[in-house]
């Protein structure tokens, strides 16, 4: 059956009696993100796995690792794995910035290569700056995009 | 705009769609530690589709950086649909950037709120309660017959 008053908002819907404070269900959100991270290592393996099978052989599939090293470093960010950052950022500028050819796909290689090594956990902070600031200067020698 | 110190998510459908595995765990643990009492998780648009087509959510959090149909095209899709409420459910976009030209361009297709990674369970309360407060969902026409208010169902 249908009543004559018109669908509540959600703001009324999310104000009834049982109503708790922001405080307390933030902490229980960050208890719950706690428990996730946990289990970044795993995520973190498949994930450099699948980019490291990629053949790079046309541009969808150069799209799909863009897609797939954003996801990471966002992902790497919310797990506190800061360290992850810098190498994808520059692998991200390579597949958008430069030309996509064998130089690149050996770019990107290389870059994937530093992301398994820095995964591992035997690099430290100083370590990983160290890689990112080399690979960014080996992106640096491959052609820009027409237009960049 | 309103104030809000307490809240019951607990009637709340929340739609979360992200291809990565991590993210959709995360983001559907910290909805559910919010106390949302339905969190639905897509991995592609396709299964989010599939999903709102059985049941619509009040509010959908999206990635934006998704093969092969992305968080944009999703938004896109989604505001088309003029006949539909789902054209106006609250819609947070997801996304590793924050440049302002992306910014700009989200809200610019309807996006209601822009999450950059990565964002504390703070931050995410935050969005989560702007577009409640913001949301005007439920004045939409429900279903393909349209109509300014849709009847509010009592089973």
């Amino acid at each position: 059956m249908s009543n004559a008053s018109p669908r509540p908002s959600l703001l009324e819907r999310i104000s009834g009696p049982k109503a708790a404070p922001l405080s307390s269900l933030v902490k229980k959100g960050e208890a719950a993100a706690l428990r996730v991270q946990e289990s970044f290592g795993d995520f973190l393996g498949k994930r450099i796995r699948e980019m490291a099978q990629m053949r790079l052989t046309g541009d969808p599939a150069w799209d799909q690792l863009y897609s797939l090293v954003v996801d990471l470093r966002g992902s790497a960010a919310m797990a506190g794995q800061n360290h992850l950052g810098a190498v994808c950022r520059s692998l991200e500028s390579l597949i958008k910035e430069h030309v996509r050819d064998s130089r690149s796909a050996k770019a990107a290689a290389s870059h994937i290569d530093a992301l398994v090594l820095l995964a591992s956990g035997r690099e430290d902070e100083k370590a990983a700056a160290r890689l990112a600031g080399e690979l960014a200067q080996a992106v640096a020698r491959i052609p820009r995009k027409a237009g960049l | 705009m309103a104030t809000i110190t307490k809240a019951d998510f607990s009637p709340l459908t929340i739609l979360v769609i992200d291809d990565s595995p991590f993210m959709l765990r995360l983001l559907a643990e910290m909805l559910g530690g919010f106390g949302v009492g339905k969190v639905l998780t897509a991995a592609t648009a396709e299964e989010a589709f599939e999903r709102m087509q059985l049941r619509s959510p009040d509010v959908i959090f999206c990635d934006w950086q998704m093969y092969p149909t992305d968080g944009l095209a999703v938004l896109r899709r989604l505001r088309q649909q003029s006949e539909s409420h789902l054209a106006y459910v609250p819609f947070v976009m997801v996304t590793g950037h924050n440049a302002n030209e992306d910014v700009t361009l989200a809200l610019g297709e309807g996006a209601d709120s822009y999450v950059v990674k990565p964002f504390s369970s703070e931050t995410l309360m935050n969005h989560l309660i702007k577009v409640i407060v913001q949301d005007k969902s439920h004045l939409a026409p429900r279903g393909p017959q349209g109509g300014t208010q849709e009847m509010w169902a009592v089973e």
